[in-house]
């Protein structure tokens, strides 16, 4: 299938562990195929047991749209580097050019400009801030963020017919003329689509992106020194990050058929931030356990309904100390300790793949 | 292969490098010695460009514009640091991988679309990553993280990556320091045998030893001038490299 | 004039919660207060402080007083709608182009 099937035939030392990566560096491995396959699996049995219920069914679907905008803030910040408070504002990009544009042209289409012009707007925010420092950066991104929800709010494109930027009666995605009508046709389409999300993702996981980007993040200057362009390689990230934040903003759009500027201000952005950080920021499965975790947290507390922020303080808090690498990174350490306990002791010294 | 003319480096009021010029031929060693502050690391980060500094360079017959690290590896000089700098997350392998001449489908485009010959490509580069690894002796760590590196080891890591570029010329900073004296000796084995390969290699450093053993020349900075260049026995006995150290 | 909602980022040594109750104060009459606010005048801070570079608290007051002034001009003479955009739009620029500040102060991510 693959090029990476074939062996190289130069006959090598510690060729076993490189098998399984065909001669390649261990994060070629193919195990973050099965690592989507197992996630899907688990989300669809874990939701298609609830298609009955529609509010379930809804925070499902919630949940799978913030996954796709916690991935793009994986690739943006943890790759990337950059602090993309952008990023609820992308998903506001992604959400009102979809619903003005799919009246007259269709979801499909109006999807397609919609990311085109996230893309867009992200590369030029990207240039724009190339030089900026860290925290400089993140005000700059923030800066956009509140000009983007003021726009949403006062251009008469936008503002709506009741104008304040809030639209509604959105079609529901559909797709060469079948539409996703209901909330659980929608909860299938937004699966397929993180799918794809998750695919692409790995694409770039398994290519040398990856380590450019890792490097340039740990140190810019030795970076350059050995030819890698540092500002190219965050840009690119932060492209592709905002742009899958402008997909969510899509899928949002869709499946809940109104939007509201309110919706994509920064305090969002710092909500999907929270996402990645408690699901585990150095991986982009992280971002996906963490907007399930955060989403489905409020449903929890229903019955303390009257103590619900403290609780959800003290779990958010406990989930902090407890889990300092976030959710993924506390099963990664159960897994090395069922592991180890199997073996006898013996430690396997195997590095945890981002 | 490398031409460094009149190389002048300021910060703020102080001139660090006062008009130093320096060749490089194919193969050669060059030792550039100095008391401290004789600006012998502002002279290498000069040429490679990571500081603002003013004079011409030419690297294999073209020249390189100052100032631009990027075209400065393209043009064929790699460089090691004073303390080893290796990125704990990714693995020796890897990071080797890193530097190379060609970076073509390593972008988004060649991880999607082009995805076959970027393919291609890796299991090339991971050829080359690994035969600079067996060069240095580190072939067997090959797909661990380099945090787990010690010190020496990490050393011959930067060696390994500046190797893999297949560069025309290796800038070494300091690369001796921390090592004792058994270490340096393998080093100076190592970097005997790179340079027989048709590397040009220019060395910053204290120990006169193994210099004197390695190189076929040593170029002496007082000051931010050069003040002595010449064949080991000869520079080591000149009086004015003698008191510019006991000056110290 | 607005430019007193513009909040004054502390210089060293100043008390924070003080320096927020006084702010806070400050604020209450010209801005209805509820809960969520905290952000955007919060980012006006930053701004103020970026553009009259950190650690100057004549610097950063300047920056406030310029922030605000942007928006009132750019209010009075381009839009009374958009009025809000025109200080962020400075703010953006100003990281992109002089991330310094105006007046000086930390450098840029020169790599």
């Amino acid at each position: 299938m693959l090029a990476s099937d074939r062996r190289t035939g130069t006959a090598a030392p510690g060729r076993r562990r490189a098998a399984a990566a065909g001669g390649l560096p261990p994060v070629y491995g193919r195990r973050h195929y099965l690592t989507v396959a197992v996630v899907l699996a688990v989300i669809a049995l874990a939701g298609a047991g609830n298609t009955g219920n529609m509010y379930q069914i809804s925070v499902f679907n919630t949940a799978l749209t913030a996954s796709v905008a916690t991935v793009g803030l994986y690739f943006a910040y943890q790759l990337g580097g950059m602090f993309a408070f952008s990023q609820a504002a992308f998903m506001g990009i992604g959400a009102y050019t979809s619903a003005i544009l799919t009246p007259e042209h269709g979801f499909v289409f109006a999807a397609g400009v919609a990311l085109i012009i996230a893309a867009v707007l992200a590369y030029l925010l990207a240039f724009l801030l190339r030089d900026a420092k860290h925290m400089y950066f993140a005000i700059g991104a923030m800066a956009f963020a509140e000009i983007a929800v003021l726009v949403f709010r006062n251009w008469e494109v936008t503002a709506g017919p009741t104008g304040g930027g809030m639209l509604y009666g959105i079609a529901p995605p559909s797709v060469a003329g079948y539409e996703f009508a209901t909330s659980g046709q929608i909860f299938w389409f937004l699966l397929a689509v993180l799918g794809v999300v998750l695919l692409l993702s790995v694409l770039l996981e398994r290519s040398p992106l990856r380590r450019h980007a890792l490097a340039v993040k740990a140190i810019p200057q030795v970076s350059e020194s050995n030819g890698i362009d540092p500002r190219r390689s965050a840009m690119t990230l932060f492209t592709y990050g905002s742009t899958l934040g402008a997909l969510a903003g899509v899928l949002q759009a869709h499946s809940l058929g109104t939007i509201a500027p309110e919706a994509f201000e920064v305090g969002v952005a710092i909500n999907l931030y929270l996402m990645l950080l408690l699901g585990g920021v150095g991986s982009m499965w992280g971002g996906v356990a963490g907007a399930f975790f955060l989403t489905w947290l409020p449903e929890f507390l229903r019955p303390v309904k009257e103590y619900e922020t403290v609780v959800y303080s003290l779990l958010l808090l406990a989930t902090i100390v407890l889990f300092p690498n976030g959710i993924v990174g506390g099963v990664a350490w159960l897994a090395e300790k069922v592991r180890h306990r199997r073996r006898g002791g013996r430690s396997s010294g195997v590095t945890t793949h981002a | 292969m490398l031409e460094a003319t009149d190389i002048r480096v300021r910060f703020g009021g102080n001139t660090a490098v006062d008009g130093v010029s320096l060749r490089l031929g194919r193969g050669e060693v060059v030792g550039l010695v100095g008391p401290n502050g004789s600006g012998k690391t502002s002279f290498l980060n000069a040429i490679c460009g990571i500081v603002p500094a003013t004079g011409s360079l030419t690297l294999r017959g073209v020249p390189v514009p100052m100032g631009r690290p990027l075209k400065v590896r393209a043009a064929g000089l790699s460089r090691t640091f004073q303390t080893p700098q290796v990125f704990d997350d990714l693995t020796c392998v890897e990071n080797v991988m890193l530097s190379g001449e060609r970076f073509r489908r390593t972008g988004f485009l060649g991880a999607t679309l082009g995805r076959r010959r970027m393919l291609r490509d890796e299991h090339e580069r991971t050829e080359r990553a690994r035969r600079a690894l067996a060069t240095v002796g580190l072939d067997g760590m090959w797909d661990r993280p380099a945090k787990g590196l010690a010190y020496g080891q990490a050393r011959y890591l930067e060696i390994a990556r500046a190797l893999a570029g297949e560069p025309a010329v290796i800038a070494l900073d300091e690369p001796s320091a921390g090592l004792n004296a058994e270490e340096t000796n393998r080093l100076a084995e190592l970097l005997r045998s790179v340079s027989e390969q048709g590397v040009s290699l220019l060395i910053v450093d204290h120990k006169i030893e193994y210099l004197s053993r390695i190189c076929d020349r040593i170029d002496v900075l007082e000051l931010g001038r050069l003040i002595a260049s010449g064949p080991p026995e000869r520079v080591f006995q000149d009086p004015a490299v003698i008191e510019a150290y006991l000056g110290t | 004039m607005t430019a007193i909602r513009a909040l004054h980022p502390l210089p060293a040594g100043t008390d924070p919660a003080a320096a927020a109750g006084l702010a806070g104060t400050l604020l209450g009459p010209v801005a209805a207060l509820t809960p969520e606010m905290g952000l955007s005048p919060m980012l006006f801070a930053f701004g103020a402080a970026i553009i009259g570079g950190f650690g100057r608290f004549g610097g950063v007051v300047a920056g406030a007083v310029l922030l605000g002034l942007v928006e009132q001009f750019g209010g009075g003479y381009i839009s009374t709608n958009w009025r809000e955009v025109f200080p962020f739009a400075a703010m953006l620029l100003i990281i992109a182009f002089r991330p310094e500040g105006l007046f000086g102060g930390e450098a840029r991510a020169r790599l």
